[in-house]
C-alpha cells in the first residue's frame, strides 16, 4: 500500500515511465523532431542565412538594440552574439529529439498496425537529422556529432568533429532516409518529409561538396520520379490560404491556428515605421519591426522583365526611420495573416523547392563541363519567371555566374543566399563589394561593420559552450 | 489572569504558624485523581492552600495512591517525586512549582514573627500591595526579609503587612516574576510592582512532537520572546522575528504588502532546493520556500500565537527528517486554560512613509538636459559630420537657463502616505474539563506605492475537552481570507518602480487639464532617442493585478491515556485552500517605447485550489524512576498535498468597458496544473536523563517520498545529541554567581526535499505541428533521473548555556558546522545533450558559525530594563560542485551572468567586469592596449582578467563582492518604569554586498533614461576627464558602459533601528473604578524608525522577484521601498 501511496505520476504530462508502446507514439516523436526547425526557422535562421548576406539588411531604428540581429547584418561576428548560441542550442535539441526516436522505435513489443508508419517514422527523424547537421555544419564548420541520447557526462568528452565526418553523417543519414521513405510511400503526407526531399536534400549536400557526379544522380532521380513540377504561376507559391506541395518538395509549416503554429515573419520583415499599415493589424507593435529589408543589390539583381520582383519585394510609401517620406522596400514573399485577428502568421518557410532541383541539377551539370546540358534546365527556372529569351554564348563560369544569380532572386529570403555563396566560393568578395556600398550609402553602421574577413566564413561557436562543452573555436574569433 | 490559585476560596482558618509540616497529620487515599484534585483535597484536610500555576508546568499523569496516618511532609515528599514538582511552605500557603533539585523538594520557611532578640533597633510593621505590571494584585507572593528567614505572603488582594527593622532589605518574590528588593525607609506603605519573568515562563519549550522543559533540551533550540515583539506593526510573524534569534537571517526583501520575505537559518545550504525553513503550525508543516508576492505566513494572525519556537541544530530538526535541513520554526496559537476567562482586545492604526533615504538621486532637469544634448552632438557628429546646433536639440533642451530644479520626481509621484490597521478580539474560556478559544481580527494594509494593499479577515474557533478522565479531545478551525493588490516591482526597469526611478525629468505626468496622461512621449531627436515610457501612476491606476485567498487551517484530535504513563494521540491537520488571481491591463496602457493602441486589452487570470492533510499517530510514554527520567515517542504519519490550477489568457479586448473573459476576443494561452505529492513517514525519540545532569536525545524520521525517484525512495534521518548540566553537580553547589551551566552537543542528518514534484521523471511534452492543414501533436521526451533524491545535511553543534547571578544573566554560545551534500543542482550542461540544464543531486556546502545570545536584567524594580543581544557569524563555502562544473554561473543582465558559484567560496559571488576607470590618452599611446573598437579615450575600461588582450564578456568577468555578510546581530531592549514601558529593536548586518540591478538602466549613457548623478562626473573631453571613474557618453555601438562592474557593487552593512515603543499601562486604581476592563495599555510605535547605511538604494536587503535567491543573491532590483511606520494601538483586556 505505501508504494502505491508514494507513486505519483503527473496528470497534465506524459511521462516515459509508460511511453514507446504503440505506434501512435512513435508518430507523436517523429511530430516533436520537426518543432525546434520550426521555432528557429521563425526568427533565427534568417538572420544567420539571409540578413548576413547581401540580400537584405534592416531599417534604421534607433531605439532598439542591433545587438543580436543587427551587428550581424554589418558582418559584426562574434561568439557571444546570442543568435548562433540560439541556432545551436535549438539544432541539438532538434538532433536529440531525432536520436531519442532512432534509439527507441526498435524496441520490442512495439505495436505496429502497419510497418509503413514505423519506415517514415524512421526516415524522417533520419532525414531531419540530416537536416539539422547540414545546417549547423554550414555555419560553424566540423561540429560535435552525437547520434545516440547521451548524458551530459558523455557531451563533455565529445570533441568536434572534422567537416568531413559531419558531412559524411549526413550522407549516410540521407541516403538511410530514402531507403526508409521508399517503403512508406503509402503514408505520406503533405507538409513531411518524403523520398524526394530526401533525395533532393542529398544532391544539395553532395554538390555542396563538390561531388557533382553524385549530386547529379540524387538530383535526377527526383527530376526523372515526376512527381514534382514548377507552378506555372510563381506567385501561388507564395500563398497562405492554398499551401503548395506540387513544387514545393519540402517546407516548414506554419499555420494561423495558435501561436505555436504561428510565425511572425511579416510582423518583423515590414518596415517598423509603416506602424500596421502593411500588417493590416494597427495594434499589433511593430517596434522591433523592419528586419530582412531587401537591398539595392537585390532589387538590381532582378532583370528587367522578370515577374519574380513583383512577387518577391513590395513597396510602401511613408516616413522613414528619420521622418523622411520615402519608399521602402520589403518583403512580399511573406502575407499579413488571413483570418488571426493579431500577429499569427501561417505562410510556410520553403526549404526545398523544385526548381532549386532543377538549378541544382543545372549546376552540377555544369560544374562537369555539360555546360550545354545544364541550359535547358536553368530556363525553365527563368520562363516560369517570365525570362523567356533562349540562353545563348554561355560558358561554364558564365553559366555557373548566371546560376548563383538566379538563384539569388528565385530564392531571394529562403535562407539560401548565404550558403549559395559560401558554396561558389564567392562569399567574400560579394561581401566586400556590398558593404562598400552600404556603408556608402548609411551612415548609421557601425565603425566596425563590414570588415570582411575570411575567418567569418564559420560561425563562431558560441562562448557559452566553449566553456560548458570545452570545444575548440573556430580561428579567428 | 496568569496565575491560577487552586485554592477557590480562600479558608481563613490557618495551621497553627509553629506547626512543622511533620507536625499536619494526614490520612489521604486518592484513585485516579489529578494533581489538582490532589492538592484539593490535601487542602481540605490540612487547611493549608496551594498556589499552582498552570504556566510553569503541568501534570497530565493521575494519581492513585494512601497514606495512612502519615504526615504532610512525607505525602508531599511523594507526590514530589511523581511530579518532579517541588513544595515551598510559607505560612499556610504551600507553593508548586517545577523542582530542580530531588534534594529538596519540600522545604519550609520559617516566619513571623521575628525573633524579638534580632539586633535590629525597632520593628515597625509596614503595609504593602504587590501588583504585577498590569496593575492586578498577586496573592501569594513571598515577602523576606533579606538575611533572615522571617517573611510572609500577600493575601489575596496581594496585601502583607509585615514589621520589619528600618534599613531593612525585602524581597518579594512569586513565581513567574522576577524577585525585587526593596529597602524600607520611613516609609510604611508600599506598592511594589512585580515583572513578569519571561524567561521563567518559558521554560517549557516548543519541540517537534512535543515540549520540552528548557533545562532538558539537548539541541540548538531558541525561543522569541513574545512580549518583545506583541506591538510591530506589521503584517506576519517572520518580519516580527527580524532581529530576535542568533543565527536566524531575515531579510526583507520587499516593502509590498503582503510580500514574503526571506528567511536563512544558519546561512544557505542548499544551491537547488531552497534555503527557507520549514514552519509547523500546531504540528503541521505548513509551508517551506519563499513567496515573494504573497507571504504564507501572511495567514496566521501574529495576533494569535501563543509561540514561536526555532529548532536549529540537527538534533532537533531531524525529528522533521527530509524537511529539517533548513532549519524549523514551530509556531502554536492561543488556546485557553482550564478554568479561566480572558477576554482581550487589541487595536492599532498607523500610517507609513517612505523614509527620504534610499530614493533614487539622478540627473536634476538642466543636468538631463546637457546629458541630452551630449548625446545628440556625437549623433551629429558621426552621422552628418558636422558641429550640432541648437536647432538640433529637441525644443524642451534648447533652453538650459528655463530648466532649473529637480523636474518632475516620478519616484514620489508613484509614492503616497499610507495607513495600515490592525484591530483583534480574541476570547478564552475554560472551564473544569472544556475550553474553548475564539478570535476575530481584522488587518488592512495600504502600500507606499499607490493603489496597492493587502486586505486580511481572519478568524480562529478551537474547543479542547476532557471526554472522560482518559481521553481529551479537540478541534480547531482558522479561516482567513486575503485580499491583495499587487504592482509590479522588483521585476526590471520596465515595471512600475522601474520606469518611475529612469523616466525623464523634465517631462510631466499630468497633461494641460491636470488629467494623468498615459503615455508620456520623451523629446525626440533624430540623433539620438531617449525612452518613451507609460506614466507609471497612469499604470498604477489602470492596471488591476488582485489576489484573493481563501485558506482554512483545521486540526482535529483525540489523545488517549491507556497507562498512567502511556499515551496515545491521533490528529489529523488539514489545509485547504482557494484562490484566484485576476489581472486585467487595458488596452490604455503601452510599454515603453510602445505607446497604447486601442482594443489591445488583455487579462490573464487563475484558479486554484489546494488540500493538504496529514495524519499523525503518535504514542508517548513517560518513566519516572529514581535517578531516570525517560520519555520516548513513536510516531506514524501520512501526508499528502493536491494542488490543480487553471489559467487562462485572453485578449484582444475590443475595449475596456467589460474586463470579462467573455467579452475577449480569443483566448490566447490556457493551461492547467496538477500538483500532487505524498509521503509516509515513521518517527521515533528517546530522552533520558540521568539524575537531571545527563541528558541524552535520540532522534530519528523515515521518509518515503512520492518526490523521490524509484531508486531512492526512503529516506533516514538519525541524530544524537548530549548534554551535561554542570551546575546540578555536587562540585558546583558552592559556585553561587552562576545558577546554571550546561553543555550541549548533537549531530545528526535531515534533509531537504524541495526537489519538484515530478523531477525524477522523464516527461513528454507535448507540442504541436501542423502538417497542411492538419494539426497534430508533436512530442518530445525530456531528461530522468531515476536517482533523485532529497539533500542531506549532516550538521554538528556544541552549545553552552550559562545563567548568572540570580539567572539575571544569561549567555548561550552554540558553534555549529554543518554540511550539505548531494545537493540539488540545475546544473548547466552541454546543449549538445538537447538541453541546457539538468536536476541532479552532487556538490556540497559547508556553512560553519557561531551563535551568541546574551540576556541581561541590568536593573530590576521600579525601574526595569531587559537587554537581550544576539550575534551570528556564518562562513559558507562550496566544497564540491558536479563533476563537470567547476562553476555555476547565474543571474542575467544583458544575456550574460552577474553571479557565480565556485568551489572554494561562498554560494553566489557576484560576477563581472573590474573597473579601471577610462581610457586616458596615455593609454591610446600605449602599445600595449590593443586597439579595439571599444578603446577609445573617455570609454569605460575593464581588466583584462584573462590577459590575452581583449575584453571580452564572460571571459573577462572575475568574482567582483560577496553578498554574505561578515555577521548579523541584533539588540532588543525593554525598559519598564512604574507604568511606563519603552521597548527598543535595532538589527543589522556587517560586511557582505549588494548589487543595484538597475545600474544596468541608471548607469546606461546611450541616452535613453535619466542617470545616477554621480554621472555629473563623467568624462566629457581630454580637457574635461570628469573623475576619472565615470566614463563618457559612449561613441560606438553597442555600448560597454552598462555592463556588471565593480562599479554596481555597494557595500550592504546596515543598522536598523527597527522599532521603537512606547506604551503606558493604566494604573490599577483607575481600572477598578471601570470595574469591567481589567488591564488597559496604550501605546505608539515607530517601525523602522531609521537606517544607517552606505547603500544608495531603497533596500540593502532588497532582491529582485525573478531571480533566484540563492544563486542570485544580493541583487537588487526596483525594490519596493521599506515604509516607516508610526502607529498607536490600544490593548485591552477584560
Amino acid at each position: 500500500c505505501s508504494e502505491d501511496f508514494l507513486e505519483i505520476f503527473p496528470e497534465t504530462t506524459l511521462n516515459e515511465g509508460n511511453f514507446y508502446q504503440t505506434q501512435e507514439e512513435f508518430i507523436l516523436l517523429a511530430n516533436g523532431c520537426y518543432v525546434p526547425m520550426r521555432d528557429y526557422e521563425k526568427d533565427l535562421h534568417w538572420v544567420l542565412a539571409e540578413l548576413i548576406s547581401d540580400n537584405t539588411s534592416f531599417q534604421y531604428n534607433i531605439r532598439t538594440g542591433e545587438a543580436v540581429r543587427g551587428v550581424i547584418d554589418q558582418f559584426i561576428i562574434t561568439s557571444d552574439n546570442r543568435g548562433y548560441a540560439q541556432f545551436w542550442d535549438g539544432s541539438y535539441n532538434g538532433i536529440t529529439r531525432c536520436n531519442k526516436l532512432l534509439a527507441e522505435i526498435d524496441r520490442e513489443g512495439v505495436t505496429w498496425t502497419d510497418q509503413a508508419y514505423k519506415e517514415r517514422s524512421t526516415a524522417e527523424a533520419l532525414f531531419l537529422r540530416g537536416l539539422y547537421y547540414f545546417n549547423l555544419v554550414r555555419q560553424f564548420g566540423g561540429v560535435t556529432l552525437v547520434t545516440t541520447p547521451i548524458t551530459a557526462q558523455e557531451a563533455v568528452n565529445i570533441d568536434r568533429a572534422t567537416e568531413e565526418q559531419v558531412y559524411q553523417q549526413i550522407i549516410n543519414d540521407l541516403e538511410s532516409a530514402v531507403n526508409h521513405f521508399s517503403n512508406a510511400t503509402s503514408v505520406d503526407e503533405d507538409g513531411r518529409a518524403n523520398k524526394y526531399a530526401a533525395q533532393a536534400l542529398l544532391g544539395k549536400v553532395q554538390l555542396t561538396l563538390k561531388n557533382y557526379g553524385a549530386a547529379e544522380s540524387s538530383l535526377k532521380a527526383v527530376i526523372d520520379a515526376n512527381q514534382y513540377s514548377l507552378l506555372p504561376n510563381y506567385a501561388d507559391l507564395y500563398d497562405p490560404s492554398n499551401p503548395d506541395f506540387t513544387e514545393t518538395l519540402f517546407s516548414i509549416q506554419y499555420s494561423e491556428n495558435n501561436r505555436e503554429l504561428s510565425n511572425r515573419f511579416i510582423f518583423m520583415f515590414a518596415p517598423w515605421s509603416s506602424e500596421g499599415e502593411i500588417t493590416n493589424r494597427p495594434n499589433i507593435s511593430m517596434v522591433s519591426a523592419g528586419w530582412n529589408i531587401p537591398t539595392r543589390d537585390l532589387i538590381m539583381a532582378f532583370e528587367e522583365g522578370d515577374n519574380r520582383k513583383a512577387v518577391s519585394i513590395n513597396t510602401w510609401t511613408g516616413p522613414d526611420w528619420d521622418g523622411e517620406i520615402r519608399e521602402l522596400s520589403y518583403i512580399g514573399k511573406f502575407k499579413p495573416p488571413v483570418s488571426a485577428p493579431d500577429d499569427r502568421c501561417g505562410d510556410n518557410m520553403p526549404v526545398l523547392r523544385y526548381s532549386d532541383v532543377l538549378l541544382m541539377y543545372a549546376e552540377a551539370l555544369n560544374a562537369q563541363g555539360r555546360t550545354g546540358e545544364a541550359i535547358p534546365f536553368v530556363e525553365m527556372v527563368r520562363n516560369r519567371a517570365g525570362l523567356t529569351e533562349p540562353l545563348q554564348g554561355y560558358n561554364q563560369e558564365s553559366l555557373q555566374d548566371l546560376i548563383l544569380k538566379e538563384r539569388q532572386v528565385e530564392f531571394c529570403f529562403e535562407n539560401q543566399r548565404w550558403y549559395d555563396l559560401k558554396r561558389t566560393g564567392k562569399a567574400l568578395e560579394v561581401m566586400a563589394a556590398h558593404g562598400q556600398r552600404e556603408k556608402e550609402m548609411k551612415s548609421f553602421l557601425f565603425d566596425a561593420s563590414f570588415d570582411v574577413a575570411n575567418y567569418k566564413l564559420l560561425a563562431p561557436i558560441p562562448a557559452e559552450q566553449i566553456l560548458i562543452n570545452r570545444l575548440e573555436q573556430n580561428s579567428g574569433y | 489572569f496568569l496565575v491560577q490559585v487552586i485554592a477557590m476560596q480562600f479558608i481563613m482558618a490557618t495551621p497553627s504558624k509553629s506547626q512543622n509540616l511533620e507536625d499536619v497529620g494526614l490520612s489521604i487515599s486518592v484513585q485516579s485523581k489529578t494533581f489538582e484534585e490532589v492538592l484539593g483535597i490535601i487542602q481540605e484536610k490540612t487547611l493549608f492552600n496551594f498556589t499552582y500555576n498552570q504556566k510553569v508546568g503541568s501534570v497530565e499523569n493521575q494519581f492513585t495512591f494512601s497514606f495512612q496516618e502519615s504526615n504532610l511532609k512525607e505525602v508531599l515528599q511523594h507526590l514530589a517525586q511523581l511530579t518532579a514538582f517541588e513544595f515551598k511552605r510559607v505560612n499556610n500557603i504551600i507553593y508548586v512549582k517545577p523542582g530542580l533539585s530531588p534534594e529538596n523538594m519540600v522545604v519550609e520557611l520559617s516566619h513571623q514573627p521575628a525573633a524579638v532578640n534580632d539586633a535590629v533597633d525597632a520593628y515597625i510593621p509596614i503595609e504593602g500591595t504587590v501588583v504585577d505590571e498590569e496593575g492586578n494584585p498577586i496573592p501569594g507572593a513571598t515577602v523576606i526579609i533579606e538575611g533572615t528567614t522571617n517573611g510572609t505572603v500577600t493575601d489575596i488582594d496581594g496585601k502583607f503587612i509585615l514589621d520589619v527593622g528600618q534599613g531593612n532589605v525585602i524581597k518579594v518574590s512569586f513565581i513567574g516574576y522576577k524577585s525585587q528588593s526593596i529597602t524600607v525607609g520611613n516609609q510604611t506603605v508600599y506598592e511594589i510592582t512585580l515583572i513578569g519573568d519571561h524567561a521563567a515562563l518559558e521554560e517549557v519549550v516548543v519541540v517537534g512532537y512535543g515540549t520540552q522543559k528548557k533545562e532538558d533540551v539537548t539541541g540548538a533550540v531558541s525561543s522569541v520572546n513574545q512580549e518583545a515583539i506583541k506591538n510591530l506593526p506589521v503584517s506576519s510573524l517572520d518580519q516580527k522575528m527580524v532581529g530576535q534569534v542568533a543565527g536566524v537571517q531575515i531579510q526583507q526583501v520587499s516593502g509590498a504588502p503582503g510580500a514574503g520575505t526571506s528567511v536563512k537559518i544558519r546561512g544557505s545550504g542548499s544551491l537547488g532546493a531552497g534555503n527557507e525553513p520549514l514552519y509547523v503550525i500546531d504540528g503541521m508543516p505548513y509551508s517551506s520556500g519563499m513567496n515573494q508576492t504573497l507571504n504564507p505566513l501572511m495567514f496566521i494572525d501574529p495576533n494569535n500565537i501563543e509561540s514561536i519556537t526555532i529548532l536549529k541544530d540537527a538534533s532537533s530538526t531531524a525529528i522533521y527528517g527530509s524537511r529539517g535541513a533548513n532549519g524549523v520554526i514551530m509556531i502554536t496559537t492561543k488556546k485557553g486554560e482550564f478554568e479561566q476567562t480572558n477576554i482581550n482586545f487589541s487595536s492599532m492604526v498607523g500610517v507609513q512613509q517612505v523614509p527620504q533615504k534610499g530614493r533614487p538621486q539622478l540627473l536634476d532637469q538642466r543636468e538631463f538636459a546637457e546629458f541630452q544634448r551630449d548625446r545628440i552632438d556625437i549623433g551629429v557628429r558621426q552621422t552628418e559630420g558636422r558641429e550640432p546646433t541648437l536647432s538640433d536639440y529637441p525644443e524642451e533642451y534648447r533652453d538650459l537657463e528655463a530648466l532649473s530644479g529637480r523636474g518632475t520626481d516620478w519616484y514620489d509621484l508613484v509614492l503616497q502616505t499610507a495607513k495600515i490597521q490592525d484591530h483583534n478580539f480574541s476570547m478564552q474560556k475554560g472551564t473544569k474539563d472544556s475550553k474553548i478559544n475564539f478570535s476575530l481580527g481584522y488587518f488592512k494594509q495600504e502600500g507606499v506605492l499607490k493603489h496597492t494593499g493587502i486586505e486580511r479577515f481572519s478568524s480562529n474557533l478551537g474547543i479542547e475537552s476532557n471526554v472522560t478522565n482518559k481521553l481529551k479531545i479537540g478541534a480547531t478551525i482558522q479561516p482567513t481570507f486575503i485580499k491583495q493588490d499587487r504592482a509590479s516591482t522588483n521585476l526590471n526597469r520596465n515595471d512600475i518602480l522601474g520606469v518611475s526611478i529612469w523616466a525623464n525629468p523634465i517631462s510631466t505626468p499630468y497633461d494641460a487639464n491636470g488629467n494623468l496622461k498615459p503615455y508620456i512621449v520623451a523629446p525626440q531627436s533624430r540623433f539620438h532617442s531617449a525612452w518613451s515610457f507609460v506614466n507609471p501612476l497612469f499604470a498604477l491606476q489602470e492596471i488591476k493585478m488582485q489576489q484573493n485567498t481563501f485558506q482554512n487551517l483545521g486540526l482535529a484530535f483525540a489523545e488517549l491515556e491507556i497507562l498512567p504513563n502511556l499515551r496515545f494521540r491521533s490528529s489529523l491537520n488539514t489545509i485547504f485552500e482557494v484562490s484566484k488571481y485576476e489581472q486585467y491591463i487595458p488596452s490604455t496602457i503601452g510599454a515603453s517605447n510602445r505607446p497604447p493602441t486601442a482594443g489591445t486589452g488583455a487579462s490573464s487570470n487563475s484558479r486554484s485550489n489546494s488540500f493538504d492533510w496529514l495524519i499523525e499517530n503518535t504514542l508517548n510514554y513517560d518513566l519516572n524512576k529514581g535517578d531516570h527520567r525517560i520519555n520516548a515517542l513513536v510516531g506514524y504519519t501520512t501526508q499528502k498535498f493536491t494542488s490543480n490550477t487553471i489559467s487562462l489568457g485572453a485578449s484582444p479586448f475590443p475595449n475596456d468597458l467589460i474586463t470579462t473573459i467573455n467579452a475577449a476576443q480569443s483566448i490566447t494561452n490556457w493551461g492547467e496544473a496538477i500538483n500532487d505529492w505524498s509521503m509516509i513517514s515513521y518517527l521515533g525519540r528517546v530522552n533520558y536523563a540521568f539524575r537531571d545532569k545527563y541528558l541524552l536525545t535520540a532522534t530519528f524520521r523515515s521518509d518515503g517520498s512520492s518526490r523521490f525517484g524509484d531508486e531512492n525512495r526512503f529516506a533516514m534521518f538519525p541524530s544524537l545529541a548530549a548534554a551535561w548540566r554542570v551546575s546540578e553537580e555536587d562540585f558546583f553547589q558552592n559556585i553561587n554567581w552562576m545558577d546554571e551551566f550546561k553543555i550541549r552537543a548533537s549531530y545528526g542528518k535531515s534533509g531537504n526535499n524541495n526537489i519538484g514534484n515530478y523531477a525524477h521523471l522523464a516527461s513528454i511534452s507535448a507540442g504541436s505541428y501542423v502538417f497542411g492543414n492538419n494539426q497534430v501533436t508533436a512530442s518530445s521526451v525530456g531528461l530522468s533521473n531515476p536517482f533523485l533524491t532529497w539533500e542531506e545535511s549532516n550538521q554538528f553543534d556544541l552549545g553552552l548555556d550559562f545563567q548568572f547571578l540570580d539567572s539575571r544573566l544569561s549567555l548561550l554560545v552554540d558553534l555549529y558546522r554543518r554540511e550539505s551534500n548531494n545537493m540539488l543542482l540545475n546544473d548547466v550542461i552541454p546543449t549538445i545533450t538537447g538541453f541546457n540544464s539538468q536536476t541532479i543531486n552532487q556538490g556540497n556546502v559547508r556553512n560553519m558559525g557561531l551563535e551568541i545570545a546574551l540576556g541581561g536584567s541590568p536593573f530590576v524594580g521600579v525601574f526595569n530594563w531587559d537587554i537581550n543581544a544576539n550575534i551570528a557569524f556564518n562562513r559558507n563555502k562550496v566544497i564540491s560542485l558536479n563533476d563537470n562544473t567547476v562553476r555555476i554561473l547565474a543571474g542575467n543582465n544583458d544575456g550574460n551572468p552577474t553571479h557565480v558559484s565556485v568551489v572554494g567560496k561562498p554560494i553566489g559571488q557576484f560576477y563581472g567586469f573590474v573597473l579601471e576607470g577610462v581610457y586616458t590618452p596615455e593609454d591610446m599611446e600605449n602599445p600595449d592596449i590593443v586597439k579595439t573598437p571599444q578603446v577609445y579615450e573617455g570609454n569605460v575600461k575593464y581588466r583584462d582578467v584573462n590577459g590575452d588582450g581583449l575584453i571580452n564578456d564572460v571571459l573577462d568577468y572575475t568574482i567582483i563582492g560577496n553578498p554574505h555578510p561578515d555577521f548579523i546581530f541584533g539588540l532588543t531592549n525593554n525598559f519598564v518604569y512604574k507604568n511606563i514601558d519603552l521597548g527598543l529593536i535595532i538589527n543589522g548586518q556587517s560586511g557582505g554586498q549588494v548589487m543595484n540591478g538597475l545600474r544596468q538602466t541608471t548607469d546606461n549613457l546611450q541616452g535613453f533614461f535619466n542617470v545616477d548623478e554621480d554621472w555629473v562626473n563623467r568624462w566629457r573631453s581630454t580637457e574635461n576627464p570628469g573623475d576619472g571613474i565615470h566614463s563618457g557618453i559612449p561613441q560606438v555601438r553597442p555600448s560597454w558602459g552598462h555592463r556588471v562592474s565593480t562599479l554596481w557593487v555597494e557595500d550592504a552593512s546596515y543598522l536598523r533601528i527597527s522599532n521603537l515603543t512606547l506604551g503606558y499601562t493604566l494604573p490599577s486604581k483607575i481600572m477598578e473604578r471601570l470595574k469591567v476592563v481589567k488591564g488597559s495599555r496604550i501605546y505608539m510605535t515607530v517601525q523602522n524608525l531609521a537606517m544607517f547605511t552606505n547603500y544608495k538604494g531603497a533596500n540593502p536587503e532588497g532582491q529582485a522577484a525573478n531571480q533566484n535567491n540563492t544563486l542570485v543573491p544580493g541583487f537588487d532590483m526596483t525594490s519596493y521601498p521599506l515604509s516607516r511606520t508610526t502607529s498607536i494601538g490600544i490593548n485591552l483586556s477584560f
